[in-house]
């Protein structure tokens, strides 16, 4: 399935060298096809672009370098973006700079304050070896596709995109999805929705790690063979779904209680759930281990070192504005006491009253 | 306890991370506006204060998985920092039928009333502070199972039988929370029990409410002079 990208560079060899990559790289071919275009200054540029058709816009970030008539078109790829947003409201747009010259502190929280950015991705990535970004924005948009060539645009046909059963249905109606009832939605708000709170929170939806942790058992264990073959009904293949996979937490848990006896489903997930894997398959697996105290079952991840923790060693962390039907962002006490990114000032007042204490304490003896 | 202190616990108690989740509708909302009434004297340099639900207006959990249904209502007042008085009450409601009407044994007007209602109080727990007037024996802090019920209650105990009274320390918003937690959501609530900031949060309602009746108890405890409901009497 080939995407039409468009390519908005001021800069002539700019402009060939990403033509040529996206052209020839291997991980790119048959995937997409590359028109380039200066900066638009002129209604008329707008036509040209829009008469390409294009399916994806990478839009640079630095427009200051005069075309060849001398002109310049005096605003940053981010404002050009909103102007393009006006004009291509169902085709994603990327902000494709430089590192050195996009400087992303002065832009914090641009992707959730700015909603013509779908994406901001830095050149250089794209020649890494090991890099999934040209498999990230073919991703990013054929999941645009399926939604501009929805004719329906009620809540169950966006429900019915995403796979949600009856119960995560109602999950989903209360996390803030951009759909008030009988209105019709529109593709760039509802990726918006899906790719920044319904697959980036935890909650309705688990990574490789959150749904080790809900199964009690390491992340290792969880993505070996023969788990993943168990809870493959539970993974998520509805629009914009991760390279990397995720699972809806309920189908998880149905696939567990289904391999659970009932003694084992009288205990908590996290308890009943490796039990019965052992038991059925008769060898011993790793369980998710409290990166503070190395307890295990560890039943929590730890927002800032992406480690299992125990509920008990962690602080609640107001890190973002996920809507309360997701997973509450928790700290774990070893991130409070290692890591650089912890920072005090997200801790509620009654859990930043236990941050000295929780300096000083000794770890628990594992 | 400061008032300030005492009206940010209730103010984060009030929110879903604790038991806001667990609350009826309408109940946060008239948590918060105890709160705002308590930071309202506080402004207005009042040195006595006082924080009351009342009974018409009750602290009320959601349903739980056995239909039952637990409420909270009472008054704390205080001088400064130091606690005064707390007289609290935890009513649980049954919403079942089969449980709020025995055929054959129960007047029909047990029945139509909950026909009209469809709840029914089946035990109450007084949690007091013995009054000044009173000159029968009972414990300072005490509780009492019973009570005089409202007429929506739709249950009755007798108002002469206000005995045993139980010595019991002091019970305030917070800790009947943990109390109604730990024995109506015991499953669904292990998570928030878990949660240090919520222990914290007990922690301080204990040391606020029942140091000073524990600290007293213990030594009781040890007396060999009187018993411990000999010197709590006293």
């Amino acid at each position: 399935m080939e995407i039409s990208v468009i390519y908005i560079d001021d800069v002539s060899q700019e402009l060939q060298k990403y033509e040529a990559k996206f052209t020839t790289d291997p991980r790119a071919m048959g995937r997409f096809t590359i028109k380039t275009f200066n900066s638009p200054k002129l209604p008329a540029d707008y036509d040209h672009i829009n008469e390409a058709d294009p399916e994806l816009l990478l839009v640079d970030f630095n427009l200051d370098i005069p075309d060849e008539s001398g002109q310049v078109i005096g605003i940053s790829g981010v404002t050009l973006s909103t102007e393009l947003r006006q004009k291509f409201r169902e085709v994603p747009i990327v902000l494709f700079t430089r590192k050195s010259v996009f400087n992303i502190q002065d832009y914090t929280r641009i992707r959730e304050t700015l909603s013509s950015i779908d994406e901001i991705v830095y050149k250089q990535e794209v020649f890494k070896t090991d890099s999934t970004i040209l498999a990230d924005l073919h991703k990013l948009a054929t999941g645009y596709r399926t939604l501009r060539n929805q004719t329906n645009r009620s809540w169950n046909d966006l429900l019915k995109l995403l796979g949600a059963s009856q119960s995560d249905s109602e999950l989903l109606e209360q996390s803030n999805p951009p759909v008030v009832h009988r209105q019709r939605w529109t593709a760039a708000s509802v990726a918006s929705w899906i790719r920044d709170i319904v697959l980036r929170f935890p909650g309705i939806l688990y990574d490789a790690l959150h749904a080790a942790t809900l199964l009690g058992v390491s992340k290792d264990i969880f993505l070996s063979e023969n788990v993943q073959n168990a809870f493959a009904p539970a993974k998520y293949t509805g629009i914009f779904a991760p390279t990397e996979g995720c699972w809806w937490k309920s189908k998880l848990q149905t696939v567990a209680y289904s391999i659970m006896n009932k003694k084992e489903r009288e205990l908590p997930l996290r308890h009943g759930f490796p039990a019965a894997w052992e038991r059925s398959k008769g060898n011993s697996i790793d369980r998710a281990k409290c990166v503070f105290s190395g307890e295990s079952p560890a039943d929590w991840v730890c927002h800032i070192l992406k480690e299992p923790v125990m509920i008990k060693y962690s602080l609640s962390y107001n890190a973002d504005d996920r809507p309360t039907v997701m997973d509450e962002a928790r700290v774990s006490f070893e991130a409070i006491r290692t890591s650089n990114d912890f920072d005090e000032k997200l801790v509620d007042p009654l859990g930043r009253d236990l941050i000295a204490d929780i300096r000083k304490m000794s770890k628990p003896v594992e | 306890m400061r008032t300030e202190e005492y009206a940010t616990s209730l103010t984060y108690l009030a929110d879903p991370k604790y038991i806001g989740r667990y609350l009826a509708p309408g109940s946060k909302e008239t948590l918060l506006e105890r709160v705002s009434l308590l930071r309202s004297q506080r402004r207005k340099g009042h040195f006595e204060w006082q924080v009351s639900i009342p009974r018409e207006s009750p602290l009320t959990f959601k349903e739980n998985s056995d239909r039952l249904q637990a409420d909270v209502t009472g008054i704390i007042e205080g001088e400064g920092d130091e606690v005064k008085e707390v007289r609290t009450l935890l009513r649980i409601w049954s919403l079942d039928e089969a449980l709020c009407y025995r055929a054959g044994i129960d007047a029909e007007q047990v029945k139509s009333k909950f026909a009209e209602t469809g709840q029914r109080v089946m035990v109450r727990f007084h949690f007091e502070r013995r009054a000044k007037h009173v000159t029968s024996l009972e414990p300072i802090y005490h509780l009492q199972v019973g009570g005089v019920a409202l007429e929506n209650e739709n249950c009755w105990f007798p108002k002469q039988l206000d005995i045993p009274r139980f010595h019991f320390p002091p019970m305030d918003i917070v800790l009947l929370c943990e109390l109604v937690l730990v024995n109506l959501f015991h499953k669904s609530s292990r998570n928030l029990r878990e949660k240090p900031e919520w222990k914290k949060l007990v922690v301080k309602s204990q040391d606020a409410f029942q140091g000073s009746y524990f600290s007293k108890f213990y030594s009781y405890v040890n007396s060999t002079t009187d018993t411990i409901l000999g010197n709590l009497i006293s």
